[in-house]
């Protein structure tokens, strides 16, 4: 609980469309360089609606590297299977990046988007329409898509790529401070987003240092929204909270908190680099 | 900076309370009544709706401001007075909603594009004068935050002028008689608020491009059902 939480009601269950679909997803693990955690809810609206989870992530470790290769997704949830584009496409993207990193090659990220963008295309063919499997693929599948490759360096710090289509964001918390690594434009909020299988024209990958004792977090617009610029009681309980990585059920407990207007579903995927052995 | 609490819509009932409106002025009343109640059912969508209610004739009233409807026991009630001066209704409108807009981000909000509902017999006594002010009203340039109108028109309407008034033809209603206009708000009120949480597809042809070709490096490994 943030503030003033949200009002106390038992979430329904949601609608079944396109197969089972929990409320909550969680992972946790490290590998010899990092320590990861990721946890994706259903926002308070969808519970109180009985609408599927339309966030989710998905992270992966590269053995021959040590890379971590993650992404969190929001589908658009004006489209019917905005909850499976959103799985597919992080799905989709860290698969190609292993497979990129298997090939011992660098990524070429709008490539990475255009395969996930592609692999919406491909599901959306083997749905009921009579529209073109691309336009389908917009109509059912839309989502956005953050994408994170992560390598360590010897000295215990990493380096992370970040690309993004749509509005969820990263952010490194080193210390207690917050650095974004998007800008957002104030004035009046506009709901609209960029979501593939559309992909900006101009693509590229911010790259971001992550000092020992920082961790990069990804999360979707449900927690961007209410991280703010961090300086608020969200940024406080979540910098309190992930100086270092807290148990994988916690990390969820957290990202579920409760505060009024803030219904979104959240994701939220952290990698902490782990410092020299 | 203020704390950041979030996403509101600020929503205006803009009521017409002309002497011509006697006849459906209780209908307008228990309207915003069923409104009340109906935006109560809706716990998150309320939370994120701040209601101003103005009432206009030759002049215009504020009978509540920015409320936050779970807190109110009952709603003001309308009255009937004198002409019907769109005007005023608009030029109060163009000073109120960027005062507002600025208190609510001021308070930490983020603000969505506010939404008036604007309830009249569709009979402006001061036609055509008042389209000047509904011009600077609706003009993004003049008014950053320039609302959108869903025009209802109650009791005899006359369709073009709410169809004037209304900010797209599908933002034009006529309700007849015995149709719960309340819950016709609610419904609305309710539907934009989760819009805000609804992310849209950015309708940007320009600057993205739909991906129509397979990637020659694409591999289908994923399956989600």
């Amino acid at each position: 609980m943030i503030g003033t939480p949200v009002a106390e009601f038992e979430p329904r269950p949601p609608r079944r469309v396109g197969g089972y679909r929990p409320d909550t997803a969680v992972d946790g693990w490290s590998s010899a360089a990092f320590t990861v955690r990721a946890a994706s809810v259903r926002g308070y609206q969808h519970r109180h609606d009985g609408t599927p989870r339309q966030d989710d992530f998905a992270v992966s470790w590269h053995e021959g590297t040590g890379a971590v290769v993650a992404a969190v997704a929001d589908g658009v949830s004006s489209v019917e299977l905005a909850h499976l584009g959103a799985t597919l496409a992080c799905r989709s993207a860290t698969d190609q990046l292993v497979r990129v990193l298997d090939a011992g090659e660098e990524p070429d990220w709008p490539d990475v988007m255009r395969c996930a963008g592609w692999a919406l295309v491909e599901f959306a063919r083997g749905q009921a329409g009579a529209d073109n499997p691309s336009a389908r693929a917009e109509r059912l599948l839309s989502t956005t898509l953050l994408v994170a490759l992560v390598r360590p360096r010897e000295d215990g710090s990493a380096r992370a790529q970040v690309c993004r289509v749509g509005d969820s964001t990263g952010w490194v918390l080193d210390g207690g401070t917050w650095t974004c690594l998007t800008e957002e434009s104030p004035g009046i909020a506009e709901v609209a987003t960029v979501a593939l299988p559309h992909l900006p024209r101009e693509l590229r990958a911010e790259s971001v240092d992550l000092p020992v004792g920082s961790v990069l977090l990804l999360g979707t617009d449900g927690v961007g929204g209410a991280l703010g610029d961090g300086a608020g009681l969200v940024g406080a309980a979540f910098a309190g909270a992930l100086g270092s990585p807290p148990p994988p059920l916690e990390f969820a407990r957290l990202l579920d908190f409760s505060r009024e207007t803030f219904d979104d579903d959240r994701t939220m995927l952290g990698v902490w680099p782990k410092g020299a052995p | 900076m203020a704390e950041n609490l979030g996403n509101v819509l600020p929503v205006y009932v803009v009521a017409d309370e002309s002497a011509s409106m006697a006849g459906v002025v209780g209908e307008l009343n228990a309207g915003l009544a069923e409104l009340h109640r109906a935006l109560l059912r809706e716990p998150m969508a309320a939370a994120k709706v701040r209601f101003t209610i103005l009432g206009f004739s030759d002049d215009v009233r504020t009978r509540l401001s920015l409320a936050d409807l779970r807190t109110e026991a009952t709603l003001p009630v309308l009255g009937t007075r004198s002409t019907t001066n769109y005007g005023a209704a608009f030029e109060a409108l163009s000073r109120q909603i960027p005062t507002d807009v600025a208190a609510l981000k001021e308070q930490g909000h983020a603000v969505y594009r506010p939404a008036v509902f604007f309830l009249t017999d569709g009979q402006p006594t001061d036609e055509p004068g008042w389209r000047a002010a509904y011009d600077r009203l609706v003009d993004k340039e003049a008014t950053p935050a320039a609302p959108n109108i869903i025009a209802c028109g109650i009791g005899g309407a006359r369709a073009r002028t709410i169809l004037d008034v209304a900010t797209r033809p599908e933002f034009a209603f006529v309700a007849t008689p015995g149709v719960e206009l309340g819950l016709a708000i609610a419904e609305f009120s309710v539907a934009l608020t989760k819009s805000i949480v609804a992310s849209a597809r950015a309708v940007a042809a320009d600057k993205t491009e739909l991906v129509v070709e397979r990637p020659n490096s694409f591999v289908m490994a994923v399956d989600v059902v």
